[in-house]
């Protein structure tokens, strides 16, 4: 797949700390890439060197398939940002909002429609959106990040915040954007909805990025060498996964002893954790 | 940087339809329509206000007042609310920015300017001038609105820079009769030397040397103005 974005070896410092140190890594066209880490990791600073709100001290990056320098003002109309403090006007209404917007994006009035019947707003357009709930303002925000189909999207945070059932909405929109072309790049602290919803992470940790790939393979490079086997008795056994492990699991199922046999993956929190040594 | 005239009609458009909805900046505006209102129709026995009196405190007070309070106000509260930083990551530059909201203050001097000069019914000979002269002086108005609307980062700093910035700039002006010194002030400040330029048409006093230095003081804020404009812009940029 084509890469959309590239960057090599990226170094920022900020009050003379790195925020960014020798970042490498690249995001697919058509992907949804999760940028993971806690809070302070680097991630929104990534983000703000590449929509140019920040320059970086070294290293190179490529968006489009142009270094970043040669990046123009309209290249960024191809480009959707919807930060944690994305916000809109409270005394209009959601409708006049997205027009507005649209306006911005130069793209015609039909898209407000079509986006308001995409984010489930359509009946509460009118609505003056500080009247709105907070699921309904996130999604407000996202249709007016997304009015001008972007070919890539980034989200700082996007959930953030938000209660279990706003988040799923949210992450079926953000499907749905996706399977229509966009490239998705979010940053999260939210290890769960990074594995559900990335094709490939990358986790950063102080400004590094400790590792990078498809949630999956995560999993299971950083997967545990045994094999958990629940028994009829509702006891545990351990195993190791070499022949005396499957040896014993033989035996057990035999005896007609087992109930379940889990392979012992990690989620990608405990993966950080392994990785350095800290708590997420 | 290469500037959009559709961007700033969009952003200008909606900053003055917001204007109307936002109604503790519009009641701030409109104070000074409203107070030559009032005067124009208060009697003192059989005496009326004199009308060179109203059309200077309605000139001096809407000048000093109306883009100080829209820009820095309204800047500020996109700050507050981020949703300034929405229209800059939603490729909005951010001289756009500024120019659309410089554009409404004016459009609504022009506006309140004409009313004020229609309630206090002076010679409409007269008209042209004054509103020539109320643009010439709202350039540096706007721009050292635009100043403090850099300067504040929420709603409540505006007003707190905002009240000195009013009373130095039509203070000594509505003051000066009271004694010298405040009339020599006066004299420096843009909201006076735009009076002087408006009474001197009345006065036909044209050649005098208060005309020049009322001219000299106005150029002389609008480029200083103009000029820490632009260096605040250059320094902290739109959203500090």
């Amino acid at each position: 797949m084509e890469n959309l974005m590239q960057l090599k070896e990226v170094c920022l410092r900020l009050d003379s700390d790195f925020a960014i140190q020798n970042l490498t890594l690249e995001v697919k066209k058509g992907e949804i890439f999760g940028f993971l880490g806690p809070s302070g990791a680097g991630k929104t600073t990534t983000i703000k060197i590449l929509t140019k709100q920040l320059n970086r001290e070294s290293g190179e990056i490529m968006l489009f398939n142009k270094p970043i320098e040669q990046v123009v003002r309209d290249d960024y109309d191809r480009i959707g940002i919807l930060s944690d403090t994305s916000a809109l006007y409270e005394r209009m209404s959601i409708e006049e909002n997205l027009k507005f917007f649209a306006e911005i994006r130069n793209v015609g009035k039909g898209a407000v429609e079509e986006i308001l019947k995409r984010v489930g707003l359509y009946e509460q357009k009118k609505r003056p959106f500080k009247k709105c709930s907070r699921g309904m303002k996130q999604r407000a925000i996202l249709a007016a990040a997304v009015i001008h189909k972007p070919e890539l999207l980034f989200l700082d945070e996007p959930t953030s915040g938000l209660d279990p059932a706003v988040t799923l909405e949210i992450h079926k929109l953000l499907r749905d954007l996706n399977q229509s072309g966009t490239t998705i790049f979010l940053t999260t602290h939210n290890m769960e909805e990074a594995d559900k919803l990335c094709y490939r992470v990358g986790i950063i940790d102080r400004g590094r990025l400790i590792a990078c790939g498809a949630p999956q393979d995560l999993k299971l490079e950083f997967a545990r060498d045994e094999i958990e086997i629940l028994t009829k008795e509702k006891k545990t056994i351990t195993v190791s996964k070499n022949e005396e492990g499957a040896k014993k699991i033989q035996e057990l199922i035999a005896a007609g002893d087992c109930l379940t046999v889990h392979s012992q993956e990690p989620n990608l929190e405990e993966i950080f954790l392994q990785l350095t040594g800290r708590e997420f | 940087m290469n500037i959009s005239g559709r961007k700033i009609k969009t952003l200008y458009i909606k900053d003055f339809k917001d204007l109307f909805k936002n109604s503790s900046v519009l009641i701030g505006c409109l104070i000074p329509v409203l107070f030559i209102l009032l005067y124009k129709n208060m009697t003192f026995g059989n005496m009326h206000m004199p009308e060179e009196f109203l059309i200077k405190l309605g000139m001096v007070f809407n000048l000093g007042m109306v883009p100080l309070m829209i820009i820095s106000t309204t800047v500020a509260e996109e700050k507050e609310k981020n949703t300034m930083r929405t229209l800059m990551l939603s490729n909005v530059s951010g001289l756009e920015f500024f120019i659309s909201k410089m554009l409404v203050p004016v459009t609504f001097l022009v506006v309140s300017d004409a009313l004020i000069y229609l309630i206090v019914g002076m010679d409409m000979k007269y008209f042209p001038g004054f509103m020539i002269f109320n643009f010439l002086g709202s350039v540096s108005m706007v721009m050292i609105g635009g100043v403090i609307g850099i300067m504040a980062r929420d709603q409540m700093s505006a007003g707190v820079y905002q009240v000195p910035a009013m009373l130095i700039l039509f203070l000594p002006s509505v003051l000066s009769a009271v004694n010298e010194t405040i009339e020599k002030i006066a004299k420096c400040t843009p909201t006076e030397a735009v009076s002087n330029l408006f009474f001197s048409q009345v006065d036909k006093s044209f050649a005098s040397a208060g005309l020049f230095f009322s001219i000299a003081v106005l150029l002389l804020w609008s480029a200083a103005a103009t000029a820490v404009f632009a260096l605040m812009y250059r320094k902290k940029g739109v959203d500090n």
